[in-house]
């Protein structure tokens, strides 16, 4: 474009011919101001930089978000730039732009965040007091922290699975042959999954998290499709009787956002903590992380402790369905009512996710899980 | 005054690197003076068209109108500044305008040279275009088109207008009047023409000039009689399909001798020394017919052309003549029937090589 | 001078835009891949090849058979609504492949919209595990495919309007059939059309990027997106595309030429009538309107539906969403991409006209070859110059970097629509532009018109309509755009097809219902306006 213009004005000859047979001064100033224009358009929204800015990278996309960095601007008077999109692609944009536009990477899991801050695009920084104090050890690192908290656990049809069935099922037990035909979970490319294997391979090992992939896929209803949602459907419509899924989902189908019928769905599930009896439920995290090379990293801590505060983590829990990241927030009612006095897997920490994602990828299509 | 009104020195004429005419000088002598220029398809007849019009470039000679030089191998006037206007063959009509505001696209430079105007609803009534006015081009059919391009071109009263097969989709039985037509009109404007065709009789009728094109040059430039009559090299002859050309012998000042027909006289066209042996050109409209001649020659075929029947004949040597008959001859010949030729052969030029 | 002048120099930067992101793929083939991915290479080539086959050849069968029918049903045969028929089965066009995804699955999932019409109907029951479940790879060839059918119904039944009536009534003089023509006769001679249609078809196929994403269908568009994502294996990523591409130009380079056959077919002015319809009673009558309903109504009535239905049920999120600004946000790329692409479209068309060098012809023929890249190729391979450019060049330098200029900015997303739809603005002007004999250009300048006024008073009143059909087709191809939208996009910034996608991608098809509406009203809006253009039948 650029170049055309200055081609345009060099090229004399051109030029007069141009003018020589045709008055072309009136054209002349209304095509460059035409053209002065566009490139303000152009370019204009690319330098969003600024003093009381920060840019949000953001892998969720709730309108809820929305409003909350609303009221961020509104106490702060920090804008809030937003980039959404699917995980993959933000990351791989921060990377792109090498720094100097991205402040802070909000995504759902934990093992997102740490393959993250392993390709060493976060930077330590989130240690502040206000940070250290509202958010358990094992939910945080310097470079990353959680800001609401998920359980990936069971649901089941009570009307075919018995409570003597179910009693004591782990993660582990899952893979037991009395499963066969009866359960749905996602696809292994899902970071759910992922995470969840991940901390398995973490607490058994290697090689018997491989067996234990292996048992799971003989176990499978269907081959995997659909989301977590999809999962709990599948229950509630007799395709099979267990199914893994976060917790948020469910209470997201009761609460009727998804409309009367998935109401009525939700209602014919019902939810199972898993590994009670020893280390507890796997739990994982909506974070944030703070971006190497961040131009606005003040502001950047600011919004992360904003979003720890009981204001902003009361509205997410009751937007999103997820539990609250610090104490002296309750969940949503329809959270609450689905059993809150579970044990947590607090032993397993969070980090490991991203630790051993390859080698849970690994072993779940090693089995041929889809 | 000797200036000529356009000339032509020595130019070459070429078209994407590849020189179709060579040399060529033509000058045109008077203002309103009309040239034709025939010659076989694929010549470069419209490429003369267009060089001497500007759109392309030559590298050889000097192309001059009114003493002002246009195009030279270091001058060339863009086409826009000659005022020069150019009928094409093939419909160059603007699809998007009404005929009408296809003519007066022309008709705009009329107004700029401050010259004598050409009335545009004046050439319109005289080619008949009246009811298409208000069409577009692909409503109408390509006769109608040509004569709408022609109209466009003619108003525009250039200082030199180029046509370049301008009737050839026009139908047969209404070309005539259209050719009455656009000659009146050139002279009456006194507009001066170069005409590009095929047609040799189209060529005879409306040049003051006619020029024949053969073999990358201009083999003859001269009036359509003597074109026609005198041609100046069996290439001309056999380009024009004027006849057949038999060996003879110059035995006299008005007579030669040729083996199958014997004696024939008439008046050489160019001086020929006794004794010589020549060619001569033998024309359908030489021979009469006569049942009594000792003359008799073998009928091979037969065409009714309306007005006339053509014989072809075959000669002892092997060599086939045509002979014009008038159609309402009572003797009715068949092929393979003999021919007589009245004798002695008379004509009036003959045409020798 | 004559020989580098200014069209050669626009020509060349046009061509080497369009080029580069093909050079970035091309050139980090040899580049080795990463370990880590050797498994899933061996594991995953595989499928991402027979998935993409089996979507492929599902959707080309598909769009093959409702294409041709339909095409020879309306071109034949009149009927009740036959007219109406004939310019609404385009409307498919207007419901991207990814949005029928989200439709297909909200009606078919258990406790779906199927679901409830049931209950409402025949009172409460397990319906779910009666319920067909598209989704998939059955989903994601029925997404495909009729979005995308409108490309092989235009140009069959074009070719079907122009074909001679001769051929037709040789059929019968030779005793053949109805049936018997069609094979044998009819099929056969648009055959290069038909052909002509199952490229586009195939291309859009394998560069889908949405709808195979929604349903994880790992075909090797999403795999070179996900091994880049995921795996940061460039190398690899790249080698996929590689092998995609060669696979796309070959069907690039037989829709051109089957392009350039089936015009043939079209007569010369004056040449054509206007065929007599044969007209249906009774049974076949009922027949051709119903399979062109049912056409019609799962192209595009049912996800409309299922998308109001979801507008009705949960009209919060129609209040929710900001609409103004989705609308300035699509005016915006929509205009500035058109200007551009018509510009420089004016540019490359007008130098070749005036030039009429083989160099320059080369150098366009180059520029268009940007369709063939998949978007979401297009997007990767874009960000990946740039930040080289940066790193090695600018950086060697020591001046400004460039990356926030051309990354995550509206320049870098018209640059990259640039890539993408320049052929198809250049082909548009370019096709009636040609139809602009050059005579007529000479006859301009011999009435004393510079090339300038020629330019001005000539040609651009001439190419109105198409410069019109062209702006409307690059506003549609831009709003439909997803993955480069998506990839590029700045800060803030969304259109109506980020919004349904993330939406969708957050489980939240409800709220992406009302995005994906407008989107489709508006598509529809513009194909109504150029359906004229799309099924000429002046042939002009």
């Amino acid at each position: 474009m650029i170049i055309i213009i200055i081609c345009i004005e060099n090229n004399n000859q051109l030029q007069d011919k141009i003018n020589d047979s045709f008055n072309f001064k009136g054209e002349k100033m209304r095509l460059l101001s035409l053209i002065a224009i566009m490139f303000s358009l152009l370019f204009g929204p690319a330098f969003a930089d600024g003093h009381g800015v920060v840019n949000v990278y953001s892998a969720r996309h709730y309108d809820s978000d929305v409003q909350l960095y609303e009221k961020f601007t509104a106490k702060t008077g920090i804008k809030v730039n937003v980039v959404s999109g699917k995980s993959g692609a933000i990351e791989k944009r921060i990377i792109e732009e090498g720094g100097g536009t991205a402040d802070l990477y909000i995504t759902a899991d934990a093992g997102r965040l740490g393959a993250f801050k392993a390709k060493g695009m976060l930077q330590n920084g989130l240690t502040s007091e206000a940070i250290k104090s509202a958010v358990p050890k094992n939910f945080r690192t310097s470079s990353w922290v959680g800001i609401a908290k998920r359980a990936r656990i069971v649901y089941f049809a009570p009307e075919r699975v018995s409570g003597a069935e179910l009693a004591g099922l782990t993660y582990e037990s899952l893979a037991d042959p009395k499963w066969k035909g009866r359960l749905v979970i996602r696809k292994s490319n899902n970071i759910y999954n992922q995470s969840l294997v991940a901390s398995l391979i973490k607490n058994n090992g290697k090689k018997a998290t491989a067996e234990w992939a292996e048992g799971v896929v003989s176990n499978m209803a269907r081959t995997p499709k659909g989301n977590d949602r999809a999962q709990i459907m599948a229950v509630a419509a007799g395709e099979a009787d267990i199914a893994v899924a976060n917790t948020y989902y469910l209470a997201l189908m009761l609460s009727g956002k998804k409309g009367a019928e998935q109401q009525e769905a939700a209602k014919k599930v019902k939810p199972f903590f898993p590994n009670q009896d020893d280390r507890g439920t796997h739990m994982n995290i909506s974070g944030a992380g703070l971006v190497k090379g961040a131009p606005n990293k003040a502001n950047a801590i600011a919004l992360v402790e904003f979003l720890l505060s009981k204001e902003a983590q009361e509205h997410i829990v009751n937007n999103t369905f997820e539990y609250p990241m610090i104490a002296g927030v309750s969940p949503h009612e329809l959270v609450v009512n689905m059993g809150l006095d579970f044990k947590q897997d607090l032993k397993t920490k969070v980090v490991n996710y991203g630790k051993n994602q390859a080698d849970a990828v690994a072993a779940m299509t090693g089995a041929g899980w889809k | 005054m000797s200036k000529n009104y356009l000339e032509l020195n020595k130019v070459d004429f070429q078209v994407g690197g590849i020189t179709k005419i060579k040399n060529l000088s033509l000058k045109i002598k008077n203002k309103g003076e009309i040239v034709c220029l025939l010659g076989p398809s694929g010549i470069g007849k419209t490429t003369i068209l267009r060089s001497i019009a500007g759109l392309e470039k030559i590298n050889k000679g000097q192309i001059k109108l009114k003493s002002k030089i246009l195009s030279s191998t270091s001058t060339h006037i863009e086409p826009e500044f000659r005022n020069i206007s150019l009928s094409f063959q093939e419909n160059a009509l603007f699809p998007h305008y009404t005929i009408k505001k296809n003519i007066y696209f022309g008709n705009n430079r009329n107004k700029e040279n401050g010259k004598k105007k050409i009335d545009p609803k004046k050439v319109i009534k005289i080619l008949n275009i009246e009811k298409i006015l208000n069409k577009y081009p692909h409503q109408i059919s390509a006769g109608e088109a040509q004569r709408a391009s022609l109209t466009r071109s003619l108003v525009s009263n250039p200082d030199l207008l180029l046509l370049d097969e301008p009737l050839s989709n026009i139908d047969e039985n209404f070309k005539e009047e259209i050719q009455v037509k656009l000659k009146k009109i050139l002279k009456e404007f006194k507009i001066t023409t170069i005409i590009v065709t095929h047609d040799s009789y189209e060529a005879f009728y409306l040049g003051d000039k006619c020029g024949i094109l053969l073999d990358k040059t201009l083999k003859q430039y001269d009036e359509p009689y003597n074109v026609y009559h005198y041609p100046n090299s069996v290439n001309v002859v056999n380009f024009l399909n004027r006849g057949v050309l038999v060996p003879a012998k110059v035995t006299g000042q008005y007579t030669l001798e040729n083996d199958d027909l014997g004696l024939i006289k008439g008046n050489f066209v160019n001086e020929h020394k006794i004794g010589t042996q020549v060619k001569l050109l033998l024309q359908p409209e030489d021979l009469e017919h006569d049942d009594k001649s000792n003359l008799q020659l073998d009928i091979i075929d037969k065409k009714f052309k309306g007005t006339n029947f053509i014989y072809t004949l075959k000669t002892k040597s092997n060599k086939n003549i045509s002979v014009f008959v008038h159609s309402h001859h009572v003797h009715q010949h068949q092929i393979n029937d003999k021919f007589g030729i009245r004798k002695p052969i008379h004509i009036k030029h003959l045409v020798c090589f | 001078m004559k020989t580098f002048n200014i069209w050669y120099i626009s020509s060349f930067v046009i061509s080497l835009i369009v080029i580069i992101p093909v050079i970035t793929v091309f050139s980090s083939y040899f580049e080795s891949t990463s370990d880590y991915f050797e498994l899933l290479k061996n594991t995953f080539l595989f499928e991402y090849i027979s998935n993409s086959l089996i979507l492929l050849s599902g959707v080309l069968i598909l769009t093959l058979v409702i294409g041709v029918s339909t095409a020879y049903i309306v071109s034949f045969y009149s009927f009740p609504l036959s007219n109406f028929f004939k310019w609404s089965l385009i409307l498919g066009f207007a419901v991207p492949p990814y949005i029928y995804a989200y439709s297909l699955t909200a009606f078919f999932e258990n406790y779906g919209t199927a679901y409830t019409i049931l209950k409402n109907l025949f009172g409460e029951s397990n319906y779910n595990l009666f319920i067909p479940k598209f989704d998939g790879m059955i989903g994601a060839i029925l997404s495909i495919s009729f979005s995308i059918y409108a490309y092989v119904y235009i140009l069959t039944r074009a070719s079907f309007y122009f074909q001679s009536d001769n051929l037709i009534e040789l059929g019968k003089n030779l005793g053949f059939t109805k049936i018997q023509s069609l094979f044998k006769i009819i099929i056969p001679s648009a055959r290069p059309a038909i052909v002509a249609g199952l490229s586009l078809v195939a291309m859009e196929t394998l560069s889908d990027f949405g709808a195979v994403d929604f349903f994880s269908v790992n075909t090797l568009t999403t795999a070179i997106y996900n091994s880049w994502l995921s795996f940061d294996d460039l190398a690899f990523s790249n080698q996929l595309s590689f092998y995609l591409l060669i696979f796309i130009f070959s069907l690039f380079i037989i829709e051109n030429f089957s392009r350039r056959k089936a015009k043939y077919h079209s007569p010369l002015q004056g040449g054509f009538k206007v065929k007599k319809k044969i007209k249906l009673s009774g049974f076949k009558s009922f027949l051709a309107f119903f399979i062109c309903f049912i056409i019609l109504f799962f192209s595009f009535i049912f996800p409309i539906s299922q998308m109001l239905y979801w507008t009705f049920l949960y009209p919060k999120n129609f209040f929710d969403l900001n609409i103004q600004s989705l609308i300035v946000n699509t005016l915006l790329l929509v205009s500035l991409s058109s200007i551009i692409l018509i510009f420089f479209s004016f540019i490359s068309n007008y130098g070749n006209r005036v030039n009429k060098s083989k160099f320059l012809n080369f150098l366009t023929t180059i520029s268009i070859s940007g369709y063939a890249l998949p978007g979401v190729i297009l997007a990767v391979a874009y960000i990946t110059f740039i930040a080289w450019f940066d790193n090695t060049i600018i950086n060697y330098f020591e001046i400004q970097s460039i990356k926030k200029i051309f990354i995550g900015s509206i320049l870098g997303l018209v640059l990259a629509y640039f890539v993408r739809f320049y052929s198809l603005s250049c082909n548009g002007i370019k096709s009636s532009y040609e139809k602009l004999n050059n005579t007529l250009d000479e006859s301009a300048y011999l009435a004393g018109y510079s090339k300038f006024k020629t330019f001005t008073n000539i040609h651009i009143p001439y190419l109105k309509s198409s410069i019109f059909f062209v702006i409307i087709l690059i506003s549609l191809e831009v709003i439909r755009e997803l993955p480069i939208t998506l990839i590029l996009r700045p800060f803030n910034f969304e259109t109506f097809a980020t919004t349904a996608y993330i939406y969708a991608s957050q489980d939240l098809l409800e709220a992406a219902a009302v995005p994906s509406l407008f989107l489709v009203l508006i598509a529809s809006l513009f194909i109504l306006i150029i359906s004229r253009y799309i099924l000429k039948e002046d042939n002009e």
